[in-house]
């Protein structure tokens, strides 16, 4: 009797030490997401006269929804009571390898479909536009992600565990010393010449990914047959009317390197089909304004869109131009040097 | 041996390289530098033939392994390889336009040449540029010398072409160099899984650094591999030509020093390998792989006084300190294993060594992937201090660790036959694993 009741008190004491590790390492996994979400949340809508016992509930309540939490607690709780699942059958026995396994491959399909479904999610905000998910399932992408760590870990972790039984009763008869807790599994098992499953593991993912290659094949053939137009970009059609309609020792003005133009304010790129012509950026008039000096000039004329405005802000009545984003520079005359598709070219005479 | 023929050509390559650079680069060529820099090269490229034909005779080949479900494998993986290849032909063979970066830097630099302008020259570009200041020195000459070549003798094709040759001659060279180690059917498992590797696979089709700089640190590492088990001199010669070569392909990864420092601590952590005659030889190779680093970065600062990509300042230094106590390190960590992603559970599942106790060249590409992998990471930990579009590095950084796949594949070939030859052999510790597994999987 006294002896069945410290068995049972060693195994609990080995349950409860297992399972208190695999949640202090989910903890570890999860607590930076939410220490971020904490911090952000902080430094957006805490305001001075609302702080304190306010802030917890607001982030639990508001920011993640019942449902987001309700998710998450439910693959805590199914991934913990796997894992008692897992190790229940080897209280019984140190052989019921069987079972182990059948427990472990059970869950690893489980947490596979569960992650390919995220993913499947996500993959729904860049198919259609970036707030489809939240606007049509109020599901917001950054708590797909963070279940989807949660996922990944749970994968690793069985994948270990899976490693681990088939080396469980093994490792126990012949050495008993070994065998006991992850770690010394890890220093015993892993690194031991009988370990099968990671070799199997990589050629899987191995396979996956040349499979992907395969997969990719379609979209890789579409950008084959892609113009420089398809490739770099809608603004391409102004380079080419820049090469077609400036002589080639020209000075070419083009606008500032930023997100706006992003393929016509880059100075390198557009140099391979303007070239040998001399390239200037508009941000040097705002930075060199008072030492340079230019004669000369041609410039494209890009008309305002929805995203950004018109490129070069010309000022008929001030006979002044900004090329940059805040200089103007005064000019004599602007003459329109020929038009191609709609699009006009200039050349300015600077005063 | 086609392996050694194949990385003589590609160091030949990279000797016209050096020529058509030198012979641009007027002041480079008259600095003590840059004749350092000639000098070494061409008496390395001497040594390297004469040891060579000196050493080639001592080959040795493996008898195959016979069996059914070898040759399925083995024609299966031969039908994949093929089919990969005529995919990378006729997709080099039909593109209509180049790559961003090809546009931008590696064709148009080629371009430039060819109307007369040398590298420094093109440094002039950036005066009416507020960014991009550094841009044309940023990446050494190799692929644009190349593209220059190209457009000069073999116009009728697409400069893309180039790069479904160069994918040829990388497959040609690990299937040469795995029939020596783990077989024919073990080498074409070997090559097909790594041509059509996604990260592989997609390299080919751009018309950037990372396909050369890939071949050419690739057949650097396995040439040292086979080093330390052959011990024929050339072989060491020859790795440190292709990884002191690598340095004139892409500049910006310090991965030559990573593979150079997994080499001298698997070599010299062993007493048989502390001779004086290695020691003598590493020093020699090590002294060129150094000349090439600091004639690159001579040419750099002093000749085309590019400005430098990025100033380190004492903010970036205490952010990145910092950066451990607020969870930026965990979050780059996160962020940095998500963009790796396959590819980071294989690289890191082929490093814990599943299976076997090292010998020292074992040893030396599983320490090569573990500095590469680290130092991607400080990379790109300590660059999100200094830039703010660093999460685009994600892109860039799996196509230039692309090396690391052909080094894990033949890891994990290695040791998965391993594990197979000590079950055929009757071995009981693996065997009754494996049927275990196998028997207990199949009862479920």
């Amino acid at each position: 009797m006294e002896n069945f009741q410290k068995i049972v008190i060693f195994k609990l004491l080995v349950f409860v030490k297992k399972v208190s590790l695999i949640l202090a390492l989910i903890l570890v996994l999860i607590l930076p997401v939410l220490l971020e979400k904490l911090r952000s949340h902080y430094v957006v809508s805490v305001s001075p006269d609302r702080k304190g016992s306010y802030f917890i509930p607001k982030i639990f309540y508001n920011n993640l929804t019942l449902l987001e939490v309700a998710v998450l607690l439910f693959l805590f709780i199914f991934f913990f009571l796997s894992y008692l699942a897992f190790y229940k059958d080897s209280w019984k026995s140190r052989t019921l390898v069987k079972n182990m396994i059948v427990t472990s491959i059970f869950l690893f399909i489980v947490f596979s479909l569960h992650l390919f479904l995220l993913k499947y999610l996500l993959m729904l905000n860049k198919i259609h536009y970036s707030n489809y998910l939240y606007s049509n399932f109020g599901i917001r992408p950054i708590v797909l992600s963070l279940l989807s760590y949660v996922d990944l870990f749970a994968l690793c972790m069985f994948g270990v565990l899976l490693v681990e039984s088939l080396f469980f009763s093994e490792s126990k008869t012949s050495n008993p010393g070994t065998g006991k807790g992850l770690l010394r599994f890890i220093l015993n098992d892993v690194f031991s010449e009988r370990n099968v499953f990671v070799p199997f593991v990589v050629l899987s993912l191995l396979i996956y990914q040349s499979l992907s290659s395969f997969f990719s094949m379609p979209t890789l053939l579409k950008e084959v047959y892609q113009d420089y137009n398809q490739r770099l970009g809608s603004d391409f059609i102004y380079v080419e009317a820049l090469a077609s309609l400036s002589p080639k020792d020209a000075v070419v003005i083009h606008p500032p390197q930023s997100n706006l133009w992003p393929l016509i304010g880059n100075q390198p790129v557009i140099r391979y089909f303007l070239f040998p012509r001399i390239l200037v950026s508009g941000a040097i008039f705002d930075s060199r304004q008072s030492e340079f000096r230019l004669d000369h000039a041609y410039f494209v004329d890009i008309p305002a869109s929805l995203y950004r405005p018109a490129w070069p802000k010309i000022d008929l009545n001030t006979n002044s131009v900004v090329f940059g984003f805040k200089e103007s520079v005064r000019f004599r005359r602007i003459l329109l040097s020929g038009s191609r598709e709609n699009i006009r070219v200039f050349e300015i005479f600077f005063e | 041996m086609i392996f050694d023929i194949v990385s003589i050509l590609l160091i030949f390559s990279l000797l016209v390289v050096k020529y058509k650079f030198v012979m641009l680069e007027g002041i480079y060529r008259v600095s003590f530098v840059g004749v350092i820099d000639i000098l070494s090269t061409f008496i390395m490229f001497f040594v390297l033939i004469l040891s060579f034909i000196k050493g080639s005779n001592r080959r040795k080949m493996i008898v195959l392994p016979k069996g059914r479900f070898n040759y399925f494998v083995a024609v299966a993986s031969i039908f994949v390889l093929l089919l990969v290849l005529v995919f990378v032909f006729l997709f080099d063979y039909h593109k209509k336009s180049l790559d961003w970066d090809a546009v931008a830097l590696y064709d148009a630099r080629a371009k430039f040449i060819q109307a007369g302008l040398n590298f420094s020259d093109m440094q002039r570009f950036s005066e009416y540029d507020d960014k991009n200041k550094y841009y044309y020195s940023l990446y050494p000459p190799y692929t644009s010398v190349l593209h220059y070549y190209w457009h000069k003798f073999f116009d009728t094709f697409p400069v893309s072409f180039l790069y479904a040759i160069f994918f040829l001659i990388f497959a040609a060279g690990i299937l040469s160099f795995g029939i020596d180690y783990v077989g024919f059917v073990g080498a074409v498992v070997f090559v097909s899984l790594v041509v059509s590797n996604r990260n592989v696979f997609s390299i080919s089709l751009l018309e950037y650094t990372n396909l050369p700089f890939v071949v050419f640190v690739t057949f650097g590492s396995l040439a040292l591999f086979k080093f330390i088990k052959e011990k024929n001199d050339y072989l060491l010669f020859l790795g440190f030509m292709l990884i002191g070569g690598s340095v004139w392909i892409r500049f910006l990864e310090p991965v030559w020093f990573f593979v150079l420092m997994s080499f001298s601590i698997s070599i010299f952590s062993d007493k048989r390998y502390r001779l004086r005659r290695f020691v003598f030889l590493f020093i020699i190779g090590l002294f060129y792989v150094l000349i090439q680093y600091f004639s690159w970065s001579f040419f750099q600062k002093f000749v085309a006084r590019s400005a430098s990509i990025f100033e380190l300042s004492v903010l970036h230094v205490l952010d990145s300190f910092i950066g451990f106590f607020t969870g930026s390190l965990f979050n780059i960590f996160l962020f940095f294993a998500k963009s790796m992603g396959v590819s980071f559970f294989i690289f890191t599942l082929v490093l814990i060594g599943f299976g076997r106790r090292e010998s020292r060249e074992y040893l030396f590409l599983r320490l090569t992937i573990l500095l590469s992998l680290l130092m991607y990471f400080v990379g790109m930990y300590s660059m999100s201090f200094i830039f703010d579009w660093w999460r685009e590095m994600a892109g860039s950084l799996i196509r230039s660790s692309a090396y690391l796949v052909p080094l894990s594949v033949f890891l994990w070939i290695y040791d998965l036959k391993y594990l197979l030859r000590r079950y055929l052999s009757g071995n009981k510790k693996v065997g009754n694993s494996i049927k275990h597994v196998i028997s207990s999987s199949l009862r479920c």
